[in-house]
């Protein structure tokens, strides 16, 4: 085990390699066939974050969650005793979307086109002139989708029987992100934005810090240090078909006053509410989520896709106990900014990408040892859509 | 009638028109609306007394705040945004600002008061 006075080293190279060394195909990032066999083989099959505990505290709580790649809107619901249940936000009458607000508080939701009324555990309650319907109505449910928790994250997998529960899927991580502060948050600071791009494209600009010390040169000074100027992890570990990479602290940090003012503010409150520092671990969890451990910036994206070359992110900093004090509020604030402080440099960049893909001029990209776990999901991508296509007979 | 900040920081009355947007998202538009100048007096003025002012509002429980104390609380949210303008994106913020516009705050915690 290294101890903190040796000079770092990053990774070597050999040891990376199993993950392949070969150029990528370009097209995957921009083709819109390549798309909707995503949409079918991995988002349609997968389970997907799709909120937090926190966002049901109690029963009779609701969110509602668009999920464009799946071309569908998803209600999760706090049913009485607790549990939560996931449907297709649809009246099984004619398909119409049931309910317009994002969140809120409703045992009972009322379609707007025939006055279907549904309970929040998905049960029909009651459909105007039932008796003029060729089939038995009061049998009608909302079509449910699969949900489970795992460290405070709501997961949902749209196929109501998933071939794998949600442990299974998360395998050794799931452990682990019980024990980062996201499992215990009671709220949230959240900023999104769309960026025209692949999902692909947006997700590996967070799986390689090759990039910090150009286009974070300010936002992110403290990501490098002299013997390692590219803030390059410590270790990098597969999970399949997820990913973690062990941060690297930098020992000597430059920081500001102003932002040691705030920072020191921010490790005030956390101490106040226990003190959980968190680790060091970034959680690249299939197929579009990662979660950053760490206890000053416990952090999350999700990525969603849209379209081929449109996606949204949203960046969540999750936060235990509510803003009680001038010193939380001012800390968890000046956090926040300063995580989209950096998102917003990389949008920019995330963008200039996916232009120069999609204008055809290279049909290969290549990564360097160093971006293994934007590698990664490719390779985790690409064998999903291959035995899609396998089992639809097309390849 | 106009809500005045807590007497030892009146001086900062100044600065209350331009730097008290009430969530995140206004006060990203805020900063970003500004100009250097406007940026770069606000900071001068009251960067170093922030642990001072957050001493000053812990002094007793939010739900006993006054309005001034509210007051006090949102400028200082708005310094936090200032300040990586300032003190972390310096001459860059310019172009900075140019990507910052595109993005959006979708939910900030509020004080609890009760």
């Amino acid at each position: 085990m290294r101890s903190t006075s040796d000079p770092f080293s990053p990774v070597a190279k050999s040891e990376l390699a199993n993950q392949g060394t070969e150029p990528i195909p370009a097209e995957v990032y921009h083709c819109p066939k390549y798309f909707e066999l995503e949409r079918d083989a991995i988002f349609k099959c997968t389970w997907l974050q799709l909120g937090h505990v926190c966002e049901l505290p109690d029963d009779g709580a609701f969110i509602v969650v668009p999920v464009e790649v799946a071309k569908t809107s998803i209600l999760i619901t706090r049913v009485k005793g607790g549990e939560l249940r996931a449907f297709h936000n649809v009246c099984p009458h004619r398909g119409t979307r049931l309910v317009s607000d994002c969140a809120g508080r409703a045992t009972r939701f009322t379609c707007p086109y025939h006055a279907w009324t549904f309970a929040n555990d998905g049960r029909l309650l009651g459909a105007p002139d039932a008796d003029n319907f060729y089939f038995d109505v009061s049998a009608s449910h909302l079509p449910e989708v699969a949900v489970d928790v795992c460290g405070g994250f709501i997961f949902v997998n749209l196929q109501r029987e998933p071939a794998q529960t949600l442990r299974q899927f998360l395998g050794d991580l799931a452990p682990e992100l019980q024990k980062i502060p996201h499992a215990q948050a009671t709220t949230f600071s959240e900023y999104t934005y769309e960026v025209q791009a692949n999902w692909k494209l947006t997700y590996d600009n967070f799986q390689e810090n090759y990039h910090l010390r150009f286009i974070h040169p300010r936002s992110g000074a403290a990501a490098g240090g002299p013997d390692n100027p590219f803030g390059y992890p410590e270790s990098y570990a597969f999970s399949d078909p997820h990913r973690t990479q062990t941060i690297w602290s930098n020992p000597n940090p430059p920081v500001k006053p102003f932002q040691a003012a705030a920072f020191g503010a921010l490790a005030n409150s956390i101490m106040e509410t226990g003190g959980d520092f968190g680790v060091n671990t970034y959680f690249g969890i299939f197929p579009n989520l990662f979660v950053l451990g760490k206890g000053m910036t416990p952090f999350s994206q999700c990525i969603m896709p849209i379209a081929a070359n449109r996606t949204r992110s949203i960046i969540r900093l999750y936060w235990s106990g509510d803003d009680d004090s001038a010193e939380k509020r001012f800390g968890r604030e000046y956090a926040t900014a300063l995580a989209m402080d950096i998102h917003s440099e990389d949008r920019d960049m995330i963008e200039r990408g996916q232009q120069g893909l999609e204008s055809g001029a290279i049909s290969h990209i290549h990564f360097q040892s160093q971006e293994v776990l934007c590698r990664h999901l490719y390779n985790q991508v690409d064998q999903k859509v291959r035995a899609y296509q396998r089992e639809r007979g097309d390849l | 009638m106009e809500v005045l900040l807590p007497e030892i920081f009146s001086h900062w009355q100044v600065f209350v028109r331009q730097w008290t947007a009430a969530d995140g998202d206004s006060r990203l538009r805020a900063r970003l609306s500004s100009s250097f100048e406007e940026r770069e007096r606000f900071f001068t003025a009251c960067s170093e007394k922030v642990p001072d002012a957050l001493k000053y509002l812990d002094r007793c429980p939010v739900a006993t705040w006054t309005e001034g104390d509210h007051l006090l609380m949102n400028l200082l949210l708005n310094l936090a945004h200032v300040a990586l303008a300032v003190e972390t994106q310096g001459d860059a913020e310019k172009e900075h600002a140019r990507f910052a516009q595109y993005m959006y705050y979708t939910q900030t915690p509020r004080l609890v008061t009760e």
